[in-house]
């Protein structure tokens, strides 16, 4: 049977197959397989002991934590105090304003400056004092994408020093002049948390920079202007690794890579004051 | 900022009609040189989570650090016995072993790796100095009880490794208090100035120390009298009173609870740290 059209407003109720609800269309790609029950063990963390990969993680006290939560963070509290403190606003998308009916659904603003929205600046108290998060170690070498099988060596060396796996990195992009072909490894990434990062952090703070003759200690300008603090060591500089030091012929081929510092600082100042509470030189 | 402190209006009203005596104390720490004392049940916790991660460790790949037919694999072959043959003609009452690449993996897998040093008889004629320069020497931890904690020594910075140490003064002998000083009435000094010039005045002369800031951490009222307390720690030198009738203490929390005085104590003690 066809209802005949009729203007009334009830008219769409009686439609069947009418929803509400408005579809949605996924910006991520999601791999429905992975989500069947079956897969739910996967999905827990690690140090859940419940989970299959379970890997016990408080092994041993952790001196640089003790260090932090001790003395760092409530000097830091102290050092970053300032009487009637104001949030900083931040760089936002903007509205186009009301005046005129034509800019009702236009997309927002660009933020003034860069054009990139930036976060605003909480004054510090004792819930936000600037933490580091996790040390961020990425090797690129042109070497590797020209030797396909050095991308083996790179991460059998980051995980020597570093205790953890590294995730393979490959080319995006094209770039003949470069001998760079999209899909071929080029390096490695792994980012440390909690005791590999302390781990990593003495290791690098009191056997390697002190033994590096070149190291005059990191830039006072150092930071991306969010509160994260990196660095670079050269190929010389790495063999000082305790890890690598006395295995020389297992690691002939040896990579310099770059180190981020992730903190929870909102300004490299202050990034770069933590940074320095843990133990890194700063030039002049 | 300072024009802002200055700026601000003390609700406190005092007894007398004379402007309040403001003072500042330095409160200068040395901060732990050593990891924390653990409680019983945390060692216990961290030795249970130790042995947990090792048995569910992964098998050794012996094969990729020590190479076949190397001198390194001989001395790792003659540390590391290859565990116990599941021969099938044989019973094994304690259960049959599950060996696979050279672990039994009923057990935790225990490595022993050949030494990077020489034995004690070799090093020897080694010299002192030739020792210490040898990075792949053996490596001995130091006693976490010095001597100063043997002679119960406190005025030694080197007691008490584990714990946050503050130095206390007395001028008399009889009455211990965080090192103190007055602001003149004539000549106005800024507060974190005033701390470590009295400081050096009464023996900190050779003291290197870090002044965490300028804003004092805490304010004590006393009868017609501020006090203000500006942190810092020691880094390295010695405190030497210039005054011989100066004494001086270096004392973790619960020991400054018996030297100085009790209303005072209560008052300040949030600022120390209890480890």
């Amino acid at each position: 049977m066809q209802l005949a059209r009729s203007f009334s407003t009830c008219a769409r109720a009686l439609r069947s197959g009418y929803s509400t609800v408005e579809p949605v269309h996924h910006l991520v790609k999601i791999n429905k397989a992975s989500l069947k029950p079956g897969m739910t063990q996967l999905l827990k963390s690690k140090s859940d002991i419940t989970a299959i990969g379970f890997k016990p993680v408080e092994i041993s006290q952790d001196r640089v934590r003790e260090h932090y939560n001790n003395t760092v963070k409530s000097d830091l509290m102290l050092h970053f105090y300032e009487h009637d403190a104001k949030t900083v606003e931040g760089q936002k998308f903007r509205e186009w304003g009301t005046d005129s009916p034509y800019k009702m659904y236009r997309s927002m603003k660009k933020p003034r400056g860069k054009g990139k929205a930036t976060r605003n600046i909480k004054p510090i108290t004792s819930k936000n004092v600037p933490e580091l998060q996790s040390i961020v170690i990425n090797l690129y070498a042109p070497a590797i994408a020209e030797h396909k099988w050095l991308s083996v060596s790179a991460r059998a060396f980051i995980a020597q020093i570093t205790n953890v796996k590294p995730q393979l990195l490959r080319n995006r992009s094209n770039v003949i002049g470069w001998k760079i072909r999209v899909g071929r490894p080029c390096g490695c990434k792994v980012e440390l948390k909690d005791r590999d990062m302390h781990q990593f952090l003495t290791t690098l703070t009191e056997l390697v920079l002190p033994r590096i003759r070149t190291f005059t200690g990191l830039k006072p300008t150092t930071g991306d202007t969010h509160g994260n603090i990196s660095m670079g060591l050269t190929e010389e500089d790495v063999k000082y690794f305790p890890e690598v030091e006395h295995f020389q012929e297992l690691f002939p081929n040896l990579f310099g890579f770059h180190i981020t510092f992730k903190t929870t600082a909102r300004t490299d100042e202050q990034a770069r004051t933590l940074i320095s509470s843990l133990g890194f030189p700063f030039q002049k | 900022m300072k024009g802002r402190i200055l700026g601000r209006i003390s609700l406190r009203a005092y007894s007398t009609d004379l402007k309040p005596v403001v003072s500042s104390t330095l409160l200068i720490s040395r901060t732990p040189i050593i990891s924390e004392e653990l409680t019983a049940f945390e060692s216990q916790y961290y030795k249970y989570n130790n042995e947990l991660w090792k048995r569910l460790m992964w098998t050794f790949p012996k094969w990729y650090y020590y190479k076949d037919g190397t001198i390194s694999e001989q001395m790792f072959k003659e540390l590391n016995p290859a565990p116990v043959f599941n021969n099938p003609n044989v019973d094994f009452p304690n259960g049959r072993p599950e060996i696979r690449q050279g672990r039994d993996r009923r057990f935790k897998q225990e490595l022993k790796l050949p030494k990077t040093y020489s034995t004690e008889v070799e090093r020897a004629d080694e010299t002192a100095a030739e020792s210490s320069d040898n990075l792949s020497r053996k490596i001995v931890p130091n006693s976490r009880i010095t001597k100063a904690d043997e002679t119960k020594d406190l005025t030694s910075l080197e007691r008490k490794l584990a714990r946050t140490l503050y130095l206390v003064i007395s001028l008399d002998g009889n009455k211990w208090s965080l090192p103190n000083f007055e602001m003149s009435r004539e000549e106005k000094v800024p507060l974190h100035k005033l701390a470590e010039t009295g400081f050096q005045s009464i023996g900190g002369e050779t003291v290197n120390y870090y002044n965490v800031s300028n804003t004092p951490c805490h304010l004590h009222h006393s009868e017609n009298k501020k006090e203000y307390f500006i942190k810092s720690h020691i880094l390295a030198g010695k405190f030497a009173p210039v005054d011989n009738s100066t004494k001086f203490m270096w004392l973790a929390k619960e020991e400054l609870q018996e030297y100085l005085e009790g209303a005072y104590y209560e008052d300040v003690k949030h600022l120390f740290n209890d480890v």
